[in-house]
C-alpha cells in the first residue's frame, strides 16, 4: 500500500500502443497519487479510451511499463488486477438481477455469503438504489444503470477505478445530478479515480488533476485551473475553451514574462512559459476582456450578442481579420447592445497567456 | 362505441390457410382414435392401436432409437455450433468468410449428396454402418442449423460483456460459463430443439447410414405405409407428436426460457 507516499498508486511509464503503422498511444508518462480523481480529457480517437483499456488490461501495450501500488502489472491479465472499470455503456449483465451484478465480482473473489450480502447492501445505498436489487438492468432507467455499474466496481475495493465516459449516454441534468454524485461517492471512498471524457467541463469540474490527450500523445498534465489558465499549446487553449488565439511579435522576453506586440491592442507585458520564438501566440481567454461603449482599448465591431443568463457571450470583429469571442457576465455588458455597434475592448496584460507557435 | 370491425376477407383467408396447414395433423390425430383395421373404415373411437403399438417390440426398439440418436446428434451438433461460433471470431476477416461458408455448404447442399458422401466414405474407412453413422449423418447437417442460431445470437452479444467480465476478475473459462453462456441460452435451447427435430424425423441421411440394425421411427413408418396404411401408423405419428410437445413444455417449464433470454417484461415500480 501506499502508506508512506514512496510510490504513486498508478504509474505508467513510456506506455505505447500501436496497431501496425498506426500509433494510437505515444510514450505515456504519468503517475496517480492515492485517492486522487484524474481526468483524461480530448477529442474523439485521441487515444484516451486506449489508455484506460491498457490500465485495465483488456488491452496489450506494444510498450511501456504500467505500474500498480508498486507491482509491475504490465503483462498481468484484466482479470487479475485490482483495477475495475465503468464501461461507457454500463455493460451490466443482463440476466442478472442489480444484486446478482454487484455480487458478480465478489464471487470470483470467493465472497462468503453473508459477506457478499452485506457489501452489495452497503453499495446499494451508497449509490442510492436500496430497494432494486431485485430488477432486471433493463426495468432502470439510464442513470440508475450507471450507478449499478459504478456499484459492481466499486464494491471490490480497487486501488484504482477507471471510468470510461460514464455520463455520455445521460441528458444534461441526469449529467450534473451524477458528477455530484460521483464527486461525492470519490470523497467517500477515498479510491483514485481515472476519468475519461470529452467533456472538458465536465472534466474540471470534478477532477483534482486533468491530463489533455491529443493524437495519442499526452500534452499536459495539471490542475483543472492550470491547465485552462496556462495552456501548453494552442490544442490545449482550443480545447478547454481559450479559443481567442493572435499571432503577436515578440519583443523581449524574460524567465516568466514577455512583451509582445499584439494585433490592435500593441504592446503588453504578459505571463509566459518561456521558449518562445520571434511570434508568439497570445491566448484572450474570453473571460479576460472588457467590453465597452467608448474608453480606451482597440476597436471592434459587434457581431453577435447571445444572452445566456448569468454571462452574456459577444463576438466581435476588428480590423486586420481579428474576431474575438468575448464571456462577460450580463450586468457589465452595455444595456440594448447589438448587432453592428462600435465598441472598444481591452485586455490586460497580466489576465493573457503567451505560448509558442505551433 | 362499437367494437372495431375486422375486415372479413383477410380474416377469411387467414382461417383457410391455418386450417389447410392443420388439417394432416387433425387427421392423423383423428385417425389414431380409429377401432377399425383400415384407415378408411371408421368402425368408432378407441385407443386400441395405441395399446399394438406400446405391445410391439420393433415399434418401441425404432422409437428409442430415434431419441437416442436424436439425443446424441443434438448434444454433438450444439457443442459444435457453439465452438465454432467462438472459433470463428478468432479468424481473420477472410478466414471468416471462408469458414462461414462450410457452414453454409452443409445447409445448402441436398442432403442426398452428403448422405452419399457419408456412406461412401465411411464404407471407405471400414466403419460399420449402426447408431453412431447415423449420429454423424444428423449431426453434420444439424450442426449448421445449430451454428447459424448461435452465431446469429452470439453477433448480438457484444465483446463489452465479455471485457466486464474479465474485468471484474473472472478467468476466461468462468466467464464463458457466467456470462456467455447464459446470454446464448435462448439460442443454445432453439438450437437443441431444432437439432432433434430435424435428426428425429430424417429418413434419407437414415436410410444410407443406419445399416440393417438400425431401424428409426420414420423408417419403420416409410416400410408400415409401404404395405398398407394401418391406423397403427396414425397412432405412432400421435405419439411422437404428444411427446414432442410434452417434452418441450416441460423444457420451458424446467429452463424457464423467458427468464433466461431476459425478455420477460415487468412493471416499473
Amino acid at each position: 500500500m501506499n502508506q508512506s507516499g514512496e510510490w504513486a498508486v498508478l504509474e505508467l511509464r513510456r506506455l505505447r500502443r500501436s496497431y501496425g503503422d498506426k500509433v494510437v498511444v505515444e510514450g505515456i508518462d504519468l503517475a496517480l497519487e492515492d485517492g486522487e480523481f484524474f481526468s483524461l480529457i480530448g477529442p474523439s480517437g485521441c487515444g484516451k479510451t486506449t489508455t484506460l483499456r491498457m490500465i485495465a488490461g483488456l488491452e496489450n501495450s506494444t510498450s511501456g511499463t504500467i505500474v500498480l501500488e508498486g507491482r509491475d502489472v504490465t503483462g498481468m491479465p484484466a482479470y487479475d488486477r485490482n483495477v475495475h472499470t465503468v464501461f461507457q455503456n454500463y455493460a451490466l449483465f443482463p440476466h442478472l438481477t442489480v444484486a446478482e451484478n454487484i455480487a458478480f465480482g465478489l464471487k470470483e473473489k470467493h465472497g462468503k455469503g453473508r459477506d457478499v450480502r452485506d457489501k452489495v447492501q452497503h453499495m446499494l445505498k451508497l449509490v442510492e438504489l436500496a430497494g432494486r436489487e431485485h430488477a432486471r438492468p433493463r426495468e432502470l432507467s439510464g442513470g440508475m444503470q450507471q450507478r449499478v455499474a459504478l456499484a459492481r466496481a466499486l464494491v471490490l475495493d480497487p486501488a484504482v477505478l477507471l471510468l470510461d465516459e460514464p455520463l455520455g449516454a445521460l441528458d444534461l441534468r441526469l449529467r450534473r445530478q451524477m458528477q455530484l454524485l460521483l464527486k461525492q461517492i470519490q470523497h467517500e471512498v477515498g479510491i483514485t479515480f481515472v476519468y475519461v471524457t470529452h467533456d472538458q467541463e465536465e472534466a474540471f469540474s470534478m477532477s483534482d488533476r486533468v491530463g489533455v490527450m491529443d493524437q495519442g500523445v499526452l500534452v499536459q498534465v495539471g490542475t483543472p485551473r492550470d491547465v485552462y489558465g496556462r495552456p501548453a499549446t494552442p490544442f490545449v487553449a482550443d480545447f478547454v475553451g481559450a479559443r481567442n488565439q493572435l499571432t503577436a511579435k515578440v519583443i523581449a522576453q524574460e524567465a516568466d514574462t514577455a512583451d509582445v506586440d499584439i494585433p490592435l491592442f500593441g504592446r503588453r507585458r504578459a505571463p509566459t512559459a518561456g521558449g518562445l520564438g520571434s511570434e508568439a501566440i497570445v491566448i484572450i481567454r474570453p473571460e479576460v476582456a472588457t467590453l465597452a461603449r467608448s474608453g480606451t482599448g482597440a476597436k471592434f465591431t459587434v457581431e453577435d450578442v447571445s444572452f445566456q443568463g448569468p454571462q452574456t457571450s459577444v463576438l466581435v470583429q476588428g480590423g486586420a481579420g481579428v474576431s474575438l469571442t468575448l464571456v462577460r457576465p450580463s450586468h457589465t455588458i452595455p444595456a440594448g447592445l447589438v448587432r453592428g455597434e462600435q465598441v472598444v475592448v481591452d485586455i490586460a496584460g497580466e489576465d493573457l497567456w503567451v505560448i509558442p507557435t505551433r | 362505441m362499437k367494437a372495431r370491425k375486422r375486415p372479413l376477407f383477410p380474416t377469411i383467408v387467414l382461417g383457410a390457410v391455418l386450417l389447410l396447414l392443420n388439417l394432416p395433423i387433425l387427421a392423423v390425430a383423428i385417425n389414431s382414435l380409429n377401432a377399425g383395421d383400415t384407415v378408411t373404415d371408421w368402425t368408432g373411437v378407441s385407443l386400441r392401436w395405441f395399446g399394438e403399438i406400446i405391445g410391439d417390440d420393433r415399434i418401441r426398439a425404432a422409437f428409442w432409437n430415434s431419441v437416442v440418436i436424436g439425443l446424441l446428434a443434438t448434444v454433438v451438433s450444439v457443442v459444435i455450433g457453439v465452438m465454432t461460433t467462438l472459433a470463428a471470431r478468432l479468424l481473420p476477416k477472410r478466414a471468416q468468410t471462408a469458414f462461414t461458408l462450410t457452414t453454409y455448404a452443409r445447409l445448402i447442399l441436398p442432403e442426398v449428396v452428403t448422405a452419399v458422401g457419408l456412406y461412401l466414405l465411411f464404407s471407405y474407412l471400414g466403419i460399420g454402418f449402426g447408431v453412431a453413422t447415423v449420429v454423424v449423418g444428423h449431426a453434420l447437417f444439424c450442426s449448421a442449423y445449430a451454428t447459424v442460431v448461435i452465431q446469429a445470437r452470439y453477433a448480438g452479444i457484444s465483446d463489452r460483456y465479455a471485457d466486464a467480465a474479465a474485468d471484474l476478475g473472472a478467468r476466461p473459462m468462468r466467464a464463458f460459463r457466467r456470462v456467455t453462456v447464459p446470454l446464448l441460452a435462448p439460442a443454445l435451447f432453439v438450437s437443441a430443439l431444432l437439432s432433434f427435430a430435424f435428426s428425429f424425423d430424417d429418413v434419407l441421411s437414415t436410410t444410407f447410414l443406419s445399416g440393417p440394425d438400425t431401424e428409426t421411427l420414420p423408417i419403420l413408418m416409410m416400410g408400415m405405409i409401404r404395405q398398407h396404411v394401418t391406423p397403427e401408423v396414425n397412432a405412432i405419428a400421435a405419439t411422437v407428436m404428444i411427446v414432442t410437445l410434452a417434452a418441450v413444455a416441460l423444457l420451458v417449464a424446467v429452463t424457464n426460457v423467458r427468464s433466461v433470454a431476459g425478455t420477460r417484461d415487468r412493471p416499473q415500480s
